[in-house]
């Protein structure tokens, strides 16, 4: 298919807070292709979640403000969509997996009712399902996820079950309808390491079998490295870099990159770096220019006057830095 | 800029044991039964050592620090401190004893009070062990605490919610530190923090421990981050220690099937580390609950290298080189 399934151009998002507005998003430019998985990585902070919370439209709407830019969920704007259309793509265009199940699931429900309802009103719509079917699809949902008696578990509640298995729960629950686009939020980070390795080999067949695309937020890379095509790298609310996965980790190119990528511990030893100089900076007065600049060894003078916007430096390698300028040297 | 702990012939470790740990149990009685957290386990860490204890959760290791710390009362088993028996719960132990071995949690959100400032926070280990006599002397030693841990003077009057984790847990470690301990157990100290924040706080950790002559008894499930940092590793699986060697020997011949799971689970980012992992083992299954655990290996369950005795009997510990534990059936 020609086009890309979601195009996200130029998002400018800020929260009104007492005492001013916290600029988050600051000209987000990012693309997901038919059928292409996405990494996308950055420190604790730099507003991952708050990009895919903006495709979805659950952000606290209330102080949330969306000035400028546009998300195209196969070339329509969902900002300018009525509510039911928003409603129509979340229940059956795109799924998320967020990164705590404990909080994803509601524990005053099972995990059968729960399910239910998501087929009642997802799948379901439009044609009536017995409340045999229904239930026949829940059990082959959680049996597709490798749960062990699936039949028991639509009788649990959340808390009855480990923290492996909730995320599993969540991750049928996700591809219950006939989705386009799986957003998975940091969805190992609570989780052991075992445990990680086994529900990411899970989503990983799932998206091979369903065929679709896949935004994975993460810090953990080693994750992000191992499933996706192509990977972004967030920065205090804006791409700074974007290449195929395999390039942009053997050879980042810009300074936060490569400093994030460094700080990784190595399983062949070697030493723990001492981590990226400074903090992220606080939204409230972000500083001018490129947001890295305080914290960057290669700052020039015009890092702090202007923003970089993304250059091309290989093909399909975008780098957001100004030593990468073309016609510089 | 990278710290390299523990290069070749740098290893500089005492000859005495500050810690040492006996057949250590603590089970808890619950409504479902008797939860055996700690099952008999046996270790020592030498002075000056960092110690990793990895696991996955569920498996005990915090209830094995808690248990040093004196949090919890032993249900069986010895621990020795020089040659000190510390086998009591917090209360029963003198002040000088408290002074010495310290701790830090987890999540520093939940650890440090919200409704007091820094201040506060670093000032009470101050008042408690009459290190500084006026309020005057202790601004000076809070002072100085925070130059340690390289936080600006001004966060002296700040709350806990206004700073960031990984400054919380700064918080958490000069806290630690400000009673001048020799031993500090160190509870997942970063997987509440990302890799960023982690490695700053990580190279802060070893920079004190050198500075101070400090041993640590680190705990996490984070088995790169032991690579990098520990001199040696034992792994617990349901309350009971599967392997231990020190660090060289731990990665580069692991040998307990649950090793090598544990291992074969790391996403890596380069070539050469994914050449490190033992290759073909899936992780497979889940840590069974403590209360009721099976007969026979705990981990038979999951493991891929079962056998029939492994159902009926528990292996013992065998030693298979110089310093490199292992219990399992397959090396007998």
């Amino acid at each position: 298919m020609k086009g890309n399934l979601l195009e996200i151009k130029n998002l400018n998002l800020h929260f009104e807070v007492f005492g001013g507005s916290l600029k988050v998003l600051d000209g987000v430019n990012f693309t997901v292709g038919y059928k292409e998985k996405v990494g996308l990585i950055g420190e604790a902070g730099s507003a991952k979640t708050t990009t895919m919370k903006a495709i979805m439209k659950i952000l606290g709407m209330t102080t949330a403000r969306i000035s400028k830019g546009e998300i195209l969920f196969k070339g329509r704007d969902i900002l300018k969509m009525n509510k039911a259309e928003v409603q129509e793509i979340r229940r059956k265009k795109i799924s998320m997996i967020f990164q705590d199940p404990t909080a994803a699931l509601n524990p005053y429900f099972s995990i059968g009712s729960q399910i239910r309802n998501i087929i009642k009103y997802s799948v379901g719509m439009g044609k009536k399902l017995t409340k045999a079917e229904i239930k026949a699809r829940g059990i082959e949902a959680l049996r597709k996820v490798m749960l062990p008696d699936p039949e028991r578990i639509l009788n649990f509640y959340p808390i009855q079950l480990s923290g492996g298995m909730r995320q599993r729960v969540c991750i049928a629950m996700a591809f219950l309808s006939n989705l386009n686009l799986l957003i998975a939020d940091e969805p190992g980070t609570s989780l052991d390491v075992t445990i990680k390795d086994q529900v990411l080999r899970l989503l990983e067949d799932l998206v091979e079998e369903k065929d679709i695309s896949v935004i994975l937020v993460s810090h953990a890379l080693g994750m992000v490295k191992n499933i996706t095509d192509r990977t972004y790298v967030m920065y205090a609310g804006s791409m700074v870099e974007v290449a195929k996965t395999v390039k942009l980790f053997a050879n980042p190119l810009h300074p936060y990159s490569k400093a994030l990528i460094a700080v990784v511990p190595k399983l062949t030893g070697g030493g723990i770096s001492q981590g990226i100089p400074g903090y992220m900076p606080e939204y409230l007065n972000p500083p001018p220019g490129c947001r890295f600049h305080p914290r960057c060894s290669y700052v020039m003078p015009i890092c702090k006057v202007e923003k970089p916007t993304f250059f091309e430096v290989k093909e399909n390698h975008q780098v957001a830095c100004w030593l990468f300028k073309k016609g510089r040297n | 800029m990278h710290v390299g702990y523990l290069k070749k012939g740098e290893i500089k470790l005492g000859k005495n044991n500050i810690l040492t740990v006996k057949n250590l149990k603590k089970y808890f009685i619950t409504q479902q039964g008797i939860v055996k957290a700690v099952n008999g386990i046996d270790f020592s860490i030498k002075e000056g050592e960092i110690f990793g204890l990895v696991g996955e959760s569920g498996s005990g290791k915090s209830t094995v620090a808690y248990t040093v710390v004196g949090l919890y009362k032993p249900t069986e088993g010895e621990i020795t401190y020089y040659n000190q028996d510390i086998s009591t719960e917090s209360k029963k132990r003198s002040k000088e004893l408290k002074k010495k071995i310290q701790i830090v949690f987890q999540d520093p959100g939940t650890s440090i009070n919200p409704t007091k400032n820094i201040h506060q926070i670093l000032e009470l280990p101050l008042i408690v062990h009459a290190i500084a006599k006026n309020y005057k002397d202790r601004t000076d030693k809070i002072k100085k605490l925070l130059k340690m841990v390289e936080l600006p003077e001004d966060y002296i009057y700040k709350y806990s919610q206004m700073i960031g984790g990984g400054e919380r847990q700064m918080i958490s470690i000069a806290r630690a530190l400000a009673t001048n301990p020799s031993l500090v157990l160190l509870d997942e100290p970063t997987s509440a923090l990302d890799v960023s924040i982690q490695a700053k706080i990580i190279s802060m950790l070893i920079k004190l421990q050198k500075d101070f002559n400090l041993s640590y008894l680190f705990i996490t499930h984070d088995l790169s981050l032991m690579r990098n940092v520990a001199s040696s590793v034992a792994i617990m699986y349901l309350g009971k220690i599967c392997e231990n060697a020190s660090r060289s020997e731990f990665f580069q011949n692991p040998l307990h099937p649950y090793t090598q799971m544990l291992l074969s689970s790391i996403p890596v980012l380069t070539d050469e580390e994914e050449k490190l992992k033992p290759k073909k083992v899936k992780s497979i299954g889940e840590i069974p609950s403590p209360v009721n655990i099976p007969a026979g290996c705990s981990f038979y369950s999951r493991c891929h290298e079962k056998m029939d005795i492994c159902s009926k009997e528990d292996p013992v510990m065998v030693e298979i080189t110089k310093g490199h534990f292992v219990r399992c059936h397959l090396f007998k």
